[in-house]
């Protein structure tokens, strides 16, 4: 008896030792792959900005094109927060997990953004264009200043 | 004591100064809240803002000896009796900043001054950055951002401070502190200063303006 009992201790301590890594892992992996998606999306943001401020001159076919690739790349970065990636070191905010609701519908309006600016975009009109750029990054902003933690 | 004439305490430049201050500091709050496209907005105003600060500090040792560091900064004997003649309800006898407020007005400048470079070296990891951001790191450029973020919260603390303190004076010790900010003149008992040389301020400003100028292209 007592050696079963030592037994299932011992196969239960070395189950929970294996897995909890792999656990964490997963939580990591997560991460990487939303951080990794936030940069694609920055990638793709920064140009069209720099020609909303003037800084590089307006080209209406490349920031047509970067606003597609925003608008693919958007959807996919709410995968990556997984609620249990909760566990993870990342520059998510605790209080993130507990307006998940919040943060999702968001994630959405992000999205929605996005996918507004890709298809004004289409069409040239190069006041449009920044307007709805304008809109987009004001929804990065929202989520940013809420949910992120800046150390 | 001296008979009490109009004296002029606030010099020109340190009225234009504060008052732009003012103005600047809601607009830098406004277009920070704002975020995004607005932030454009928000650095003209913070560099403005860098060039003001750093032309206060000039004229803190070359402009009207109510201006000057060296006339408002005290010891802490001079801060402790300041504090207990605080409780009085009877108008402060300082000509200038007392001893508390010339204090706060040195943390004031050094805040601001924190929240000028910080915010030179900050991003918002959308699409903007200061423009020290791209000689530092990711990692240093967003602790100083953090940085940026909580500073602004002692900065409103001490704004905040500063204005309770001017209603102090006005209702309990019966001294209105507002009204010589703008036309620059105090009824106290003391002897008139000397003329200032408002060339000297457009010079000290310049110099401050052509600085920022340099420092924020580099």
């Amino acid at each position: 008896m007592g050696v079963k009992w030592i037994k299932s201790l011992v196969i239960g301590a070395g189950v929970l030792v294996i897995t909890t890594p792999a656990l964490a892992d997963k939580a990591a992996d997560a991460v990487d792959y939303r951080q990794g998606i936030m940069t694609a999306i920055g990638w793709n943001i920064g140009p069209m900005g720099a020609m909303v401020k003037g800084k590089i001159p307006f080209d209406a076919t490349r920031f047509a094109f970067l606003a597609g690739r925003s608008a693919m790349l958007a959807p996919m970065a709410s995968e990556g927060f997984s609620v249990d990636s909760k566990q993870a070191k990342s520059h998510a905010k605790a209080t993130l997990w507990d307006n998940k609701e919040d943060f999702d519908k968001r994630m959405k309006e992000f999205v929605g953004a996005t996918t507004k600016l890709a298809e004004v975009a289409k069409s040239g009109d190069e006041a449009a264009m920044k307007k709805e750029f304008g809109n987009t990054v004001h929804s990065c902003k929202g989520c940013h200043d809420k949910y992120q933690v800046k150390d | 004591m001296n008979e009490k004439t109009w004296v002029l305490v606030w010099d020109l430049p340190v009225r234009i100064f504060h008052w732009l201050l003012v103005s600047l500091f809601a607009a830098s709050w406004i277009t920070a809240t704002l975020g995004g496209v607005a932030l454009k907005y928000h650095f003209w105003s913070g560099y403005s803002i860098l060039v003001l600060v750093l032309f206060r500090i000039g004229w803190g040792f070359v402009g009207g000896i109510y201006a000057r560091f060296g006339t408002f900064l005290h010891g802490p004997r001079q801060v402790l009796a300041a504090l207990r003649e605080l409780a009085s309800r009877r108008p402060t006898q300082s000509v200038g900043h007392n001893p508390l407020g010339g204090w706060m007005v040195f943390f004031l400048l050094l805040e601001l001054l924190t929240q000028a470079l910080t915010g030179l070296c900050a991003n918002d990891d959308i699409f903007n950055e200061g423009p020290w951001a791209g000689h530092l790191t990711k990692a240093v450029s967003d602790r100083l951002t953090g940085l940026h973020h909580v500073n602004f919260k002692v900065l409103l603390g001490l704004v905040m401070v500063h204005m309770a303190a001017i209603a102090y004076h006005r209702f309990v010790k019966g001294e209105n502190l507002v009204v010589p900010m703008l036309t620059g003149y105090k009824w106290v008992s003391a002897s008139v200063p000397r003329r200032i040389n408002l060339w000297r301020g457009a010079m000290v400003f310049f110099g401050a303006a052509v600085f920022v100028v340099l420092i924020v292209n580099c």
